[in-house]
């Protein structure tokens, strides 16, 4: 193939979340960085995302006449709307991340203000943004929080919304899908509750994206497969670390835990007995161990390839559900929200089947994935002014997100997974004056149920946050 | 699209072959009629309905994946949407404010809690102005399974069986990590087709020759940096787009299951799989058409060849030569022909030539396309501007001025 070289200087691009650098194939006789590699398939020089900002430092030394089309971020000039003071972990957290070169993990637990420190980050930086959670509701807050702290319009990527802006807040899923075509657009990556990135394809958006700088943002980084040690390339090493119990006390609030236990309705239990003897007789049979690492997926895989087997498996639905929120549950939820029509309270439940349930019989408003993110930020609000003195949600609240006024949180259901249970405990303890919170859980009588959340009550998660989780009570997932 | 729970392969050593459903063999249809009888049945009802009946209808049979996949081959081809005569939102807004006066309503009064849940219900309606039924119904009517099945894309049933055989195809190429074809001297109109295609789907193509075959390798911007099944889907998009073509065969590199282990996927210009993309195909305008037969009837130094050669165009394009002109003493020209195309395209593609070239290469453009000399003024000769009909001896002047000898 021939190319007349009519092109004067180089030139950067950015090309499906990679750079490609035109240049004459010896580089002027200057030896490339090892990020930077001859493509044959289109005789010029490519490198990941990630590493445009070695090459483009490469290019910039080297003094050759270059122009760069692959950076299409931009300056801000944010300014906080609020006037907040950062509290010290919080200034120490920043201090390391900008020592480290604007890139690094900063380890905080749920309920201290992690939030604050991107916002923190962000005003450092002073770049287009992009803040990327792991589910639409995270997602949802952060777009709320940023939104409300800088005054400006933010943009949404995922959960139906393609709307970009210099602040973006995406899903990991989203993130990945998009990063191809927008790489370029963003000069900051934030990574909330990081510890979900290492994924094979999530891994891969942070390839893609040419952002120099680079911030994670999480309570815990273990991972059982070890593969935490990855973000040290695509984010930076951990530069600030605090654990619960450092923190405990001084910043967040005491509380209270009550189990109130119920006795299903006759009739119910009878239903709930055999539903579980056909579930249990299949397991069983096919050998599934529930205490396996697999034993969940096992069952699905195992019950989705038989009649008998897919039987079980509603069977199980059945038993969850009677388990769950039978009808006798209701009636002591009643009984709780008469007792604490004056406090702020939130319910939990697991499946959103439940939340629709309860949302119709006590006319509450209800947020779960399917919700809106607009009514969603509506709804929270209104719930954080008073307006609205209670609030029912399914898991899909479970990491971190923001309501900080709850002094009642009811647990309707629940799995014995302990870090799900800490990060709803922290949710609801955000640090108030003279605030004494009370968790209350509500427990069907002679159930598995009751045995997972004996057996979370043995846990010491209620005091500790660096314990593994035991292996969950199978559970429905969303 | 069929979701990597509903596909059904069988391993054979290394290759990865889809179950295919046998359409000839089958004995009828009726299966297949009745899911689709259920879309067509339930436009104008709510989606939780259509689901319970697909349960029955897939029921627990052994073939109930590829049921399932039928089932979500005809969910792609359906529009759901919310219909409600209150606004579920406002209506939420309305009585959750409402209720936040006397929270918790109760199903069992008291003095302390004189307020029902019916209560609060019949009085939002009466100011609305509705019946208690259409409040229950309209309060989560934006619900997914509430969601009404609005407009349905009908198919025929042995249409849906072909639809299901490609898609399975293209879920075995989601996990695709390369894709390799080779077209048996391919037609320019077709291999361009082809291009424009991958191009589309933001692949990256590099081909190679025999004579006039051709060898094509596709991946993705990154693939160099990583094997990936990152571009498995836009592999799997452009699959429709090969089956276009006439004479080929088709290798595929998978990364398989959770290891993602080496795995190949076979297929060729054999196989009965249908195409749903447009055939802008072997078709020659009457301009070219004209080109052909004038240039046969005139006796000119130069041979009008024609050609399939891809070009690469700088880092992100590439081009397709349609015609050689060959002298006898082994110099060469070539010559590409410009649709219909934006003003804007045209003029970036005049930018590339001028950067790129190869000095040998020109284009032909109908007047009617609008473009002036000045569009190309420091490259005259690489341009040919004619109005109705090429004219094969001004052509064959052109070729004089910029053949060279060609070396593969």
């Amino acid at each position: 193939m021939q190319e007349r070289s009519k092109q004067s200087g180089w030139k950067l691009l950015f090309d499906g979340g990679t750079v490609i650098l035109e240049a004459p194939k010896d580089l002027g006789g200057s030896p490339p960085p090892p990020e930077l590699r001859y493509d044959e398939r289109i005789g010029y020089y490519r490198a990941r995302g990630m590493d445009y900002r070695r090459v483009r430092t490469w290019v910039h030394r080297l003094g050759v006449d270059y122009t760069d089309e692959a950076e299409q971020y931009n300056r801000l000039e944010l300014k906080p709307h609020y006037k907040r003071e950062a509290r010290p972990y919080q200034a120490e957290g920043i201090a390391a991340w900008k020592a480290a070169g604007k890139r690094g993990l900063i380890l905080l637990p749920t309920g201290t203000g992690k939030s604050f420190v991107a916002e923190l980050a962000m005003m450092e930086t002073q770049r287009s943004t992009l803040v990327v959670a792991p589910t639409i509701d995270l997602m949802n807050q952060w777009y709320e929080i940023l939104s409300s702290s800088f005054q400006r319009s933010v943009g949404l990527l995922g959960g139906g919304y393609h709307e970009i802006e210099d602040i973006t807040v995406s899903t990991y899923d989203s993130a990945y899908l998009h990063m191809e075509r927008l790489g370029g657009r963003f000069g900051l990556l934030i990574f909330d509750e990081v510890h979900h990135l290492p994924g094979p394809s999530y891994l891969y958006a942070a390839e893609c994206c040419i952002a120099p700088f680079r911030l994670g943002l999480t309570a815990t980084l273990e991972r059982p497969d070890g593969r935490h040690q990855l973000l040290d390339e695509v984010v930076g090493p951990i530069v600030y670390h605090r654990s619960i119990r450092e923190l405990a006390g001084e910043y967040l609030a005491e509380y209270d835990v009550e189990q109130i236990t119920v006795e299903l309705d006759p009739d119910e239990f009878i239903e709930y007995t055999e539903a579980r003897e056909v579930y249990r007789s299949f397991v069983r049979e096919k050998g599934i161990r529930f205490g396996g690492p697999q034993g969940w997926g096992q069952f699905v895989l195992v019950s989705s390839r038989s009649a008998v087997g897919r039987r079980a498996m509603k069977a199980y639905q059945t038993a969850r559900r009677l388990a769950l929120s039978a009808p006798s549950k209701l009636r002591d939820l009643e009984g709780l929200l008469r007792r604490h029509k004056k406090d702020r309270v939130i319910i939990f439940t697991n499946d959103n089947d439940s939340v629709y349930r309860i949302s119709r019989r006590f006319l509450i408003p209800a947020i779960t994935h399917q919700t809106d993110a607009k009514e969603r930020k509506e709804i929270l609000s209104r719930f954080n002014e008073g307006i609205y003195p209670c609030l029912v949600t399914s898991r899909v609240l479970n990491e971190g997100v923001n309501v900080p006024d709850v002094n009642v949180g009811i647990i309707l259901s629940g799995t014995g997974s302990v870090r799900e249970h800490v990060q709803r405990l922290g949710r609801i303890l955000r640090k108030q004056p003279d605030k004494r919170a009370t968790l209350y859980e509500i427990v069907t009588a002679n159930t598995v149920e009751q045995y997972v959340s004996e057996r979370r009550r043995e846990h010491d998660a209620y005091r500790r946050d660096e314990e593994q989780d035991p292996e969950p009570e199978p559970d429905m997932q969303d | 699209m069929l979701t990597t729970d509903l596909i059904r392969v069988s391993e054979k050593g290394e290759s990865i072959e889809p179950r295919y459903i046998k359409i000839e063999k089958l004995k009828s249809f009726e299966k297949v009629e009745r899911l689709i009888e259920a879309y067509r049945a339930h436009v104008g009802k709510p989606r939780g309905a259509l689901e319970e009946e697909l349960k029955d209808i897939i029921g627990d049979g052994t073939d109930f994946l590829m049921q399932r996949g039928l089932a979500k081959l005809l969910a792609d081809r359906s529009e759901f949407v919310v219909v409600s005569p209150l606004s579920p939102i406002e209506l939420r807004r309305k009585i959750f404010e409402t209720v936040a006066q006397v929270h918790p309503v109760t199903q069992t009064p008291d003095l302390h809690h004189p307020t029902t849940r019916e209560g609060i219900l019949g009085q939002v309606a009466e100011e609305l102005g509705v019946t208690e039924e259409v409040i229950e119904q309209a309060l989560y009517a934006d619900l997914q399974d509430a969601y009404i099945l609005e407009r349905f894309e009908d198919i025929e049933a042995e249409a849906l069986l072909h639809r299901y055989n490609l898609a399975l195809a293209q879920a075995v190429l989601f996990r695709a990590s390369k894709m390799q074809v080779w077209l048996r001297q391919p037609d320019a109109k077709r291999l361009k087709q082809l291009i424009r295609y991958l191009k589309f789907f933001r692949l990256i193509a590099t081909a190679s020759y025999e004579g006039e075959d051709v060898q094509i390798t596709i991946d993705g911007p990154s693939s160099m940096f990583r094997l990936s099944q990152k571009y498995g889907l836009q592999m799997a998009n452009f699959l429709p787009a090969l089956l276009l073509c006439e004479d080929w065969t088709m290798r595929a590199d998978l990364l398989w299951e959770e290891r993602r282990e080496p795995r190949v996927f076979y297929l060729d210009s054999q196989c009965d799989l249908h195409s749903h993309y447009p055939d802008t195909g072997a078709y020659l305008t009457e301009e070219e058409e004209h080109l052909r037969q004038r240039w046969g009837q005139l006796k000119l130094d130069w041979e009008l060849v024609p050609s399939s050669r891809v070009l690469r165009q700088g880092s992100r394009d590439v081009c397709v030569v349609d015609y050689r002109l060959v002298h006898p003493d082994g110099r060469e020209a070539w010559l590409e022909l410009l649709g219909f195309w934006h003003r804007d395209s045209l003029l970036r593609r005049l930018e590339h030539l001028r950067m790129y070239g190869p000095s040998h290469l020109m284009v032909a453009v109908s007047t009617r396309m609008r473009v002036s000399e000045e569009d190309y003024a420091d490259i005259p000769e690489q341009v040919y501007l004619y109005k109705d009909v090429m004219h094969p001896k001004r052509l064959a002047e052109r070729a004089e001025q910029i053949a060279t000898k060609v070396q593969d």
